[in-house]
């Protein structure tokens, strides 16, 4: 291909048919070329158009009435007018898009920007993390895939950065907030949520981050106090509820969540329920748990001699320190 | 065509010009996907809006990377192509390929029609022209340019 200028290497390049160091040449070429920046994604339109072509029979000679349907887009720029000899590119030029409606135009194609950059940049189908956030892009119910949650680590992929910072360049920083709690960057998270000004859904999410944190404590002050002023905020009742949990306290944490579930929202009201239905077994075993130790406390203080039924491996612990605490009660030897 | 079909066909592509990079080029396509999910009005064919999202967005990647690498200053001041708002979308038709390919030097038709169309080998053809495959592949490629200026309405 040497003998090839290097624009002309264009089409070889799309195809693959260059050796490794002509891709590399062409790819210094391609960065600091603007004609062949604009000509390259044509160039992959037409060459994929051969390649589909390749599988079709030629197209008949008969009225252009029965050409076959299969088109493929290629974009025509209106400014030179159609070839003569081309009488059908000059449909196709004609057809492409005029922008009308100045301003109009202008913030569909924000909104739809925006639009778009959220559903590049959050996760359709599940979220990484367990709490409730109140942005528009986290209202709809998603899976909780405990998988992904946690603290960030590489395998999780970090949010573009350009479209991120388009996002707040679209004033979005509640938004951008969001990418980053989903993301598992906390401290990011927080100074978005700082530019996004003071209000109950940003305070909301900022529980909702303390929970994150291990701050429970302080997150459910928080989500109580969102309560207060406004006792149906969603995120904050969903927060609170987990808060509860995390707590320990979970009578009350499988009360709040049994509302949420009667509440009825799609998904959400599926996803409480089977946190209250996982509750409602973790207050039966301990009650259970309650049970053996008052039945070994008895054996202790008859016999003198500690027997536990080793139940669940998890509360040994558990079961250790309150043995502690009823020795110590009871004032019986070790 | 399948969801599936059209990921292939972009990775294929992607593969093109990542030359044989998995990574990036995966990371190509997703991008292009992404961008198909929602497409803006007016679009017509979704492979073909596809083919360009990931040919421009090959683009943007190639000048990304030029500016991390390079320190020539008149390299970083290269304006970017005109941004497309919108995408003006056409179409042409395998009817308006070969109608292309009537408009174009006939010594680089004859070969792109007998390598993409027939399926014929540069080989094949080198021999049937009596010429070398690397003259074949380069009337390919320069026919293909000028079918991309005559589908512009471009003077040769």
């Amino acid at each position: 291909m040497s003998d090839l200028s290097p624009c002309e290497m264009l089409a070889a390049f799309v195809a693959g048919d260059l050796n490794d160091a002509e891709h590399e040449a062409f790819t210094q070429h391609l960065a600091t070329c603007p004609k062949c920046q604009q000509d390259l994604p044509e160039m992959v339109v037409l060459h994929d158009a051969l390649l589909m072509s390749s599988a079709q029979p030629a197209a008949p000679a008969a009225p252009a009435a029965a050409a076959p349907a299969k088109v493929i887009a290629l974009p025509m720029p209106v400014s030179r007018p159609p070839s003569r000899r081309m009488p059908a590119m000059a449909v196709a030029a004609s057809v492409a898009l005029v922008g009308v409606g100045g301003s109009i135009a202008y913030l569909q194609l924000r909104n739809r920007e925006h639009d778009r950059l959220l559903a590049e940049l959050i996760d359709p189908a599940e979220r990484s993390f367990e709490p409730r956030l109140t942005h528009d892009s986290a209202r709809a119910h998603r899976r909780y895939n405990t998988m992904l949650s946690g603290a960030p680590s590489p395998s999780r992929e970090m949010p573009s950065i350009e479209k991120l910072s388009r996002l707040q360049e679209l004033g979005d920083d509640h938004g951008v907030a969001t990418v980053w709690i989903s993301s598992g960057d906390l401290p990011r998270a927080l100074q978005s949520l700082e530019r996004a000004g003071l209000s109950l859904d940003t305070e909301a999410d900022r529980a909702a981050i303390l929970l994150a944190q291990r701050e429970t404590a302080r997150s459910f002050e928080m989500s109580s106090a969102i309560l207060d002023k406004a006792p149906a905020h969603a995120a904050a009742r969903w927060n609170a509820a987990l808060a509860l949990r995390d707590l320990g306290l979970l009578s009350i944490a499988e009360v709040e969540l049994g509302k949420i579930a009667a509440g009825g929202e799609p998904g959400w009201s599926e996803e409480a329920a089977a946190l209250a239905a996982a509750l409602k077994l973790r207050i039966e075993e301990r009650a259970r748990d309650r049970e053996a130790l008052r039945a070994a406390a008895d054996a202790l203080q008859k016999t003198g001699e500690l027997e536990l039924e080793h139940g669940h491996p998890h509360t040994a612990a558990a079961y250790a320190r309150e043995v502690e605490v009823l020795r110590a009660a009871i004032g019986a030897a070790p | 065509m399948t969801d599936a079909e059209l990921r292939n066909a972009l990775m294929a592509a992607a593969m093109r010009l990542c030359r044989r990079n998995q990574a990036e080029a995966e990371d190509l396509v997703q991008e292009t996907l992404v961008r198909v999910l929602h497409p803006p009005e007016g679009v017509e064919n979704v492979r073909a809006y596809a083919m360009r999202c990931l040919g421009n967005l090959f683009i943007d990647k190639t000048r990304r990377d030029a500016r991390r690498t390079t320190v020539d200053v008149d390299a970083l001041n290269v304006p970017a192509p005109a941004p497309e708002v919108l995408p003006a979308s056409a179409a042409i038709s395998r009817e308006q390929l070969d109608a292309a390919l009537d408009a174009i030097d006939q010594r680089n038709a004859i070969a792109i029609r007998r390598s993409y169309f027939d399926g014929k080998k540069y080989e094949e053809i080198a021999q049937e022209q009596n010429t070398t495959a690397g003259n074949i592949a380069k009337r390919v490629h320069r026919g293909k340019k000028q079918i991309l200026d005559v589908l512009r309405g471009e003077a040769r």
